[in-house]
């Protein structure tokens, strides 16, 4: 009985999870993009390079645009990030997930670059100035076990939502609030629920 | 190795979203490299990142964008120029992945006590190299704003625990507290406002330190 009752637990977690706007590109989406991967590293394809850029480099374009990159400054960024995909291809590790997640920390690392060597401060989320008191501030002191223990979809799909839009997007708690359609103190309190639930699901609770 | 101290979920997040820079994102990274939990953690959010990028919309690129990428791959040497890292990043990590921490040009200020003052943080956060032997006690202190350490080599201890090799400690302005080494103890230390001494010669010690 308890068997049935978390495969149905997993089903609905998982039609949540395609629901979301976070949800991730399918299975045979991302299979795909390992294969280009995995053919650019081993055979040096600028076919399968041609399909990854294709795809990836418009989004990584609006990506450094959205951190108030110039037009001329994404463009160049981008270029650099895909050298960098060439490069590193045979770093990724296919069984590590997502090829957009790859892609992602290498552009997120440019973006990171770009900004030590020109001097510009990275910009500090809301949260950082925002007067929500956390309980468990900065730091965590918990023993935490060697196991890999994954969180993620436990989190309640509204709260990763505003997780993604205010973290990722870098979206301000009022900008959050408008695009989700709910108000400031709903994105509030589910930003603060979600911090509280991942401090206690990232050390194996519930 | 397990760490007994971690930076929270929202410092990995937004390490992981990109929105800590400098010494802090190498305090954090250097953290994961020795505690598989909060890297496996760091993993996880990184993918919102990528699901986050998946979903933005396109951007035209240049028209010779794919050409001018090319190019510049052909033109590189294979050799893979070194990354310019960000300095004492090096230095840092090795001190804690190796134990290496001969040849440093530490300043001793007390026969117990050593420092190497790394480069300011343009956003005004100091950040140092602490040395202290075992049995240094460092004199009773608040921070005006937050301290961040990250213990490198060897362990100290105050009254809310014992810290060791990889841990992660956040000190803020409510935390009063006077560490004391219990091993001989390399940590790099970054404060977001200077130290305030609140013992009986607190008041000297800020005049002189400060």
């Amino acid at each position: 009985m308890s068997n049935v009752v978390a495969i149905n637990h997993y089903r609905e977690r998982n039609s949540t999870l395609k629901a979301s706007p976070t949800a991730k590109p399918s299975q045979e989406q991302n299979d795909f993009w390992i294969s280009c991967l995995i053919d650019v590293a081993k055979n040096g394809s600028q076919a399968s390079f041609q399909k990854l850029f294709k795809h990836f480099a418009p989004k990584i374009k609006t990506f450094f645009l959205k951190h108030n990159l110039s037009l001329q400054e994404a463009e160049e960024l981008m270029q650099e990030t895909f050298i960098s995909v060439w490069r590193y291809a045979d770093y990724f590790e296919a069984n590590k997930g997502q090829v957009s997640t790859w892609v992602y920390t290498i552009a997120r690392n440019k973006k990171l670059d770009f900004f030590r060597k020109n001097s510009r401060q990275v910009a500090t989320t809301e949260m950082a100035s925002e007067d929500i008191a956390f309980e468990t501030g900065d730091q965590y002191s918990e023993a935490m076990g060697e196991e890999m223990i994954t969180f993620l979809p436990q989190l309640p799909p509204e709260q990763l939502e505003v997780i993604q839009k205010v973290y990722f997007e870098e979206l301000s708690h009022q900008k959050a609030a408008d695009a989700l359609n709910i108000t400031l103190g709903t994105v509030k309190g589910r930003i603060r629920s979600a911090i509280n639930n991942l401090n206690k699901l990232m050390r194996g609770g519930q | 190795m397990s760490c007994n101290h971690h930076p929270s979920a929202q410092a990995l997040i937004q390490y992981a979203a990109g929105n800590v820079a400098g010494l802090q994102r190498l305090m954090i990274k250097l953290h994961c490299k020795v505690c598989s939990g909060c890297q496996s953690a760091v993993d996880q959010f990184e993918e919102i990142g990528g699901a986050t990028l998946d979903n933005l919309s396109d951007t035209p690129v240049a028209a010779d964008s794919f050409a001018q990428i090319m190019s510049k791959i052909h033109s590189m040497d294979e050799a893979v120029s070194v990354a310019d890292e960000q300095p004492y990043a090096q230095m840092i990590e090795k001190i804690l992945t190796r134990g290496v921490s001969d040849k440093l040009n530490w300043h001793w200020r007390t026969k117990r006590f050593a420092e190497i003052i790394l480069a300011n943080e343009a956003s005004g956060e100091e950040a140092k190299l602490i040395y202290f032997k075992k049995g240094m006690r460092v004199p009773q202190h608040t921070h005006t704003d937050k301290e961040y350490t990250l213990v490198l080599k060897g362990a100290f201890a105050d009254d809310s625990g014992e810290y060791r090799r990889g841990d992660y400690v956040c000190k803020s302005a409510l935390d009063e507290h006077a560490p004391r080494a219990t091993s001989d103890c390399i940590c790099l230390a970054i404060t977001t406002s200077p130290l305030k001494f609140t013992g009986t010669f607190g008041p000297v010690l800020n005049w002189f330190l400060n």
